[in-house]
């Protein structure tokens, strides 16, 4: 009988290790949750409401999610939300300045046409 | 009496037989892997977003192992997802850089194009003026004149009266020194002013948003300084020359690409009315409310 209880005392206590490893009480992710929100300070700034609506409202949303999953205490889900909405802000941005800046090739190159024909005509009537 | 604790063990070594085991795919990985692959094939993501997509790649090799080695499914999509995002970042910074790149090229080849254009017209414009009688203008005829110097000058109608921009080009960088670029286009200003006694002009510097506030005002000062000296130096008298710097306020394009922030840097030289007035500054820039050159 007391074999058999330590057997089931060791397996208990076995299994309860293996759980606690897995679930190691992790920190407050008051960096990441800072990370994330001036991301997407700068992902709004940067125009992206506009440009890239998609990539923002998904930081947006998953900002508010880990600031509400802080509240709750549950500090893995805030940290890998917070990590999220960070990486989808800077892509929001990086969109955005990428669609900025081929426009701003294109009204450039019109420029160069326009100025190119207005010079041509010049030269043909003399 | 024996079964209930060999039920529990074996059941136990299920579980964590099922936490090592792999599935055959994950979603999330194989969108990273994918977004990873197009990326790193990209050239301009080599050339300008190196750093980013290193990070990808970090973070998709931290994916994998979770997914392989540790069979942790929920960081593994999570870790995916990031690395995701980080390989369409560098895609993304690559289209960015290579067009700011394409955007410097352009810009140059629009200055070299404009200058010609310039050329020709004033050419055009010397060659009326020849052909003018020599006799003395009537104010109609001068006004005219003006007209037809500051059309050879690029210059363009706004609310406030004639303005001649002159680009950031014909300064050194970040410097107020004058380059001899700029000559013809003052020789013309000046003309124009000996030719009209009547008419002020007020000189105004201003800045992209780049750098200090102070340090721009101070830099558009500067610059507009350097103008009306050398309008001075043509014999212009500096009681018809007002200057101020107004650094980065009005701007006249977005600040948010190089080829805003170029137009940005300039002088604008505004020309009165044939009574001497000057019109005062609307309280913001054109960028916004009109729309762009």
């Amino acid at each position: 009988m007391k074999h058999r209880l330590a057997i089931s005392i060791a397996a208990v206590v076995a299994a309860a290790l293996l759980l606690a490893a897995c679930a190691v009480a992790p920190a407050a992710p008051t960096a990441q949750l800072t990370a994330g929100r001036t991301a997407v300070d700068q992902a709004r700034m940067a125009g992206a409401i506009e440009a890239a609506p998609i990539e923002y409202d998904a930081a947006r949303t998953k900002l508010l999610r880990a600031e509400g999953a802080y509240q709750a205490r549950a500090y893995t889900l805030a940290t890998q939300l917070a990590r999220e909405a960070e990486a989808d802000a800077l892509l929001a941005q990086a969109r955005t300045n990428a669609i900025r800046s081929q426009q701003a090739l294109v009204e450039i190159n019109a420029d160069i046409r326009a100025l190119q024909s207005e010079i041509d005509r010049a030269n043909r009537g003399g | 009496m024996r079964n209930p604790t060999w039920t529990f063990c074996v059941g136990a070594l299920l579980v964590c037989a099922g936490c090592q085991t792999v599935s055959l795919s994950n979603p999330a990985l194989e969108s990273a892997r994918e977004s990873y692959r197009t990326a790193q094939a990209d050239p301009r993501v080599q050339r300008y977003a190196p750093v980013e997509i290193n990070r990808a790649r970090e973070t998709l090799q931290d994916a994998e192992t979770e997914w392989r080695d540790n069979g942790n499914t929920a960081l593994a999509s999570h870790l995916a997802y990031i690395a995701r995002q980080r390989a369409l970042t560098a895609t993304e910074l690559g289209v960015h850089g290579y067009a700011e790149e394409q955007i410097k090229f352009a810009s140059a080849r629009r200055d070299q194009l404009i200058a010609q254009a310039r050329a020709r017209d004033s050419s055009v414009a010397e060659r009326q003026a020849a052909e003018a009688p020599t006799q003395a203008l009537s104010a109609a005829q001068r006004t005219a004149r003006l007209e037809a110097e500051l059309a050879a000058l690029q210059a363009h109608n706004t609310d406030r009266g004639v303005v001649v921009t002159l680009s950031d080009v014909v300064f050194d960088v970040e410097s107020a020194r004058l380059r001899p670029s700029a000559t013809p286009v003052l020789d013309r200003i000046a003309n124009a002013l000996r030719d009209n006694p009547e008419r002020r002009v007020m000189i105004e510097g201003f800045t992209d948003s780049q750098g200090l506030d102070v340090q721009n005002l101070d830099l558009s000062a500067r610059r507009a300084g350097a103008v009306r000296q050398a309008l001075v130096d043509r014999g212009i008298s500096a009681q018809r020359i007002d200057a101020q710097g107004l650094g980065e306020s009005f701007p006249v394009a977005t600040n948010s690409t190089v080829a805003g922030q170029q137009l940005n840097r300039r002088v604008e030289i505004l020309f009165s009315d044939a009574q001497g007035r000057l019109a005062s500054r609307p309280m913001r820039g054109s960028y916004g409310s009109q729309p762009r050159r």
